[in-house]
């Protein structure tokens, strides 16, 4: 009689398979992991274009070519001048050489620019809620209103931006700060004092503001993102009655045969198709056949097109999926198909339905060849009006911006992205919401 | 040779003679509806031969079923019950290569005719399956649903409609479910029991105020205390309505139905009441399908 204990083989093989299960389990964890890893990374990638400045702006201080005694002054001169506690109310009160005339402060406010004036008062006064001399000092609006009235009078002094100082550059001359002159370098190396970091933020401006094509500073996504917003509104507005419409009709009434065989295989195919065949397909049939230019409506049909395939594919695999006994439940109790199918067939296959949705309108949403190919232009003056309007899309703006050489238009591109991606989430959000709806009504 | 068996020709008439025409119980009352008692049964197939594609499935069977009586359709599994049953009101309108030839008339009109529209039918006899299928919606949505797309009821009662409300009240108290779910008529049906969700189904085909209610192995899959409770709203329903079972489980069969009829292989061999069947089948092989030895 042997040794050998009845288990002892399950055993081996138990040992064995646990591993193998263990193997199996972690492999799928790591999997889960690496691509999360991918994901964290793109985002991060993004966002952290945001965190250093594009650019560098140094605030020039000016005096007219008619002053003819300054040519510095040290930060705490300026102080002195600018901030409402300063003692300097004349020339003379810095330095005895110079005039015994009042000093006339000019500078500018932008109303809507909160920020750049805190800007200028932090590093005039060391405090950003401090206040600026009010006395003999003017504030205007605009750089411009400060230059003119610099040049009225030689013991004026004033700050503008640089870009209407080089306008005027041979008329005033720029005071060097604490010994550092107002030149590029300086301000690039951050050696000018009151030199300001530039970045993109994702703020209200930007979202209202049409792209602006030199200062990256000033540019802004409003005309794309409507843009996108129509392009996606109508896209789904088409392309979803006819996908359910076809679903239904391929599931419910169509024979089963050779000829809906054929079909299925057919749409299957077309799902493959790379997007920018779409796009000659749309501008042969949409924008010369039908003669609707390159027009929102255009963009959208063409879109439908693209996406069609994997809603009708997703929906049938949804229909399917409901059990014939709710069918059978339905119809004997005396309602014909279409009651049946609208009533209990289709809000049973919802879920399912919206996820095709969901999945390929977040396509739709970046597809940009085949819209190039339509007529998206780059430059649109103004936000689309109606179907018909011409239009501009947010990938669009980002590969454009991304092409550019001037400081600050990576950085925007980025911050378009940024936009792109949570106008994404937010159609995801709201087509989750509808699913999860359904699904709790389901269960 | 025993006086008491016949000979084979002889039992083989009686076979067919009492596949035709019903013994008639001599205590049970025939209540009819607003009608004169007609000698025309409720449902009845003539000859009837139902076929998938090329094999058959019901091969000429001649049956009727009376009003206000349940009669059940038993026999061994594969016979042909089921597919008999959804004939009767075309729900195997849904299967591709089904060949129904024969007849089979409700109140003298032929179902199958061109013209009939299989829809109207369901409405006058309804359908339990086997499995509880109740709607994923709440309980009131679930019995309120047939009436109110069929235009019989509608919420105020107005325009010659019942009132949703109380229909829907009355059905649940046919099916016996009132009182469990009279307070929870908002809550969904898929959280019922099996036995509730089965009544509730019940419920919901009495709702459409049927004529005949076809019932497909409605116990088969539920305890035996749901299946007590059904069999007995069985007993108050067949006043109102006529009722035709389908069932493997002859207890069931025994204790609940008024006429039997009993299929082999698609063919009729017995059609009696219920009493005849059990105690005293004619044929050898219901005696002994009813005893136990097969099936």
């Amino acid at each position: 009689m042997s040794e050998h204990s009845p288990w002892q083989h399950s055993a081996e093989n138990l040992t064995r398979r646990r591993r193998i299960s263990k193997i199996f389990k972690y492999t799928c964890i790591s999997m889960t992991v690496s691509a999360l890893v991918l994901v964290a990374v793109l985002i991060l990638q993004v966002f952290s274009q945001g965190l250093s400045p594009y650019d560098y702006e140094a605030t020039p201080f000016i005096v007219s070519n008619e002053n003819t005694f300054v040519d510095a002054l040290t930060m705490d001169q300026l102080q002195a001048i600018f901030s409402a506690e300063g003692s300097a109310r004349k020339w003379s009160d810095l330095n005895s050489n110079w005039p015994d005339e009042y000093i006339k402060i000019y500078g500018f406010q932008r109303e809507y620019d909160e920020n750049a004036h805190k800007f200028i008062t932090e590093k005039i006064t060391g405090d950003r809620d401090g206040s600026l001399k009010q006395k003999d000092a003017t504030y205007f609006e605009y750089p411009p209103q400060v230059m003119n009235a610099l040049l009225d009078s030689p013991y004026a002094i004033a700050y503008v931006d640089p870009h209407t100082y080089s306008r005027n550059r041979s008329r005033v001359k720029a005071l060097s700060l604490d010994g550092v002159a107002y030149t590029p370098e300086n301000a690039d190396s951050e050696a000018y004092p009151v030199t300001e970091e530039k970045f993109i933020f994702v703020d209200w401006d930007f979202l209202t503001s049409p792209p602006s094509s030199h200062d990256a500073g000033e540019t802004g996504v409003y005309i794309p993102l409507i843009g996108t917003l129509w392009l996606v509104a109508l896209t789904a507005l088409i392309s979803v009655p006819l996908a359910i419409g076809s679903a239904i009709y391929l599931e419910e009434y169509a024979k089963q045969g050779r000829i809906s065989t054929f079909i299925e295989i057919n749409i299957s195919n077309l799902a493959g198709v790379p997007s920018i065949v779409y796009g000659i397909l749309g501008l042969a049939v949409f924008y010369r056949t039908f003669g609707l230019g390159n027009s929102v409506i255009t963009g959208a049909l063409t879109l439908s097109l693209l996406i069609l395939p994997v809603v009708i594919t997703a929906s049938r695999e949804a229909i399917r999926a409901v059990p014939q006994s709710l069918r059978h439940a339905a119809l004997a109790l005396g309602s014909n198909r279409w009651q049946a199918i609208w009533y209990h067939v289709l809000p049973s296959a919802l879920p399912g339905v919206m996820t095709g949705i969901i999945l390929s309108l977040s396509r739709a949403i970046g597809e940009t060849a085949p819209l190039i190919i339509v007529g998206a232009a780059i430059s649109v003056t103004s936000a689309p009006g109606g179907p018909m309007s011409q239009y501009s899309i947010l990938p669009l703006s980002i590969y454009e911006w991304s092409d550019r050489q001037e400081p600050g238009f990576a950085e925007a591109a980025a911050a378009a992205i940024v936009v792109l991606l949570v106008v994404l989430l937010l159609l995801n959000g709201i087509a989750i919401f509808i699913r999860n709806r359904y699904q709790n009504k389901l269960s | 040779m025993n006086e008491s068996t016949p000979t084979a020709d002889q039992s083989a008439a009686e076979a067919v003679k009492a596949a035709r025409t019903p013994a008639q119980p001599a205590e049970k009352q025939v209540a009819a509806k607003n009608k004169p008692s007609d000698t025309a049964p409720v449902l009845e197939c003539r000859d009837a031969v139902i076929s998938y594609g090329s094999k058959k499935a019901i091969k000429g069977v001649s049956l009727s079923f009376t009003e206000n009586m349940i009669t059940a359709i038993i026999g061994p599994s594969g016979c042909g019950k089921s597919t008999l049953l959804r004939c009767l009101n075309r729900m195997n309108d849904f299967i591709p290569n089904i060949g129904i030839e024969g007849q089979i008339l409700y109140r003298g009109h032929d179902l199958y005719a061109p013209d009939v529209d299989a829809v109207e039918v369901r409405r006058h006899i309804g359908m339990v399956f086997q499995k509880p299928n109740p709607f994923p919606k709440t309980i009131f949505q679930n019995v309120a649903w047939g009436p109110i797309i069929n235009g019989i009821a509608s919420k105020d009662g107005r325009g010659g409609k019942k009132n949703l409300a109380d229909l829907v009240e009355q059905s649940l108290q046919k099916a016996g479910l009132w009182e469990e779910v009279k307070d929870r008529l908002h809550e969904s049906g898929l959280a019922l029991s099996g036995g509730q969700q089965q009544r509730l189904c019940i419920a919901r085909a009495l709702a459409m105020e049927p004529d005949v209610l076809l019932m497909d192995e409605p116990c088969s899959a539920l305890d035996p205390v749901s299946t007590a409770r059904i069999e007995d709203s069985m007993h108050e329903l067949k006043k109102e309505y006529t009722i035709v079972i389908v069932t493997h489980n002859m207890q069931q069969a025994a204790r609940a139905s008024d006429l039997t009829a009993f299929l082999v292989d698609g063919e009729l061999i017995e059609f009696n009441d219920t009493e005849s069947v059990f105690r005293h089948p004619k044929e050898k092989r219901t005696e002994d399908y009813v005893s136990g030895r097969f099936g």
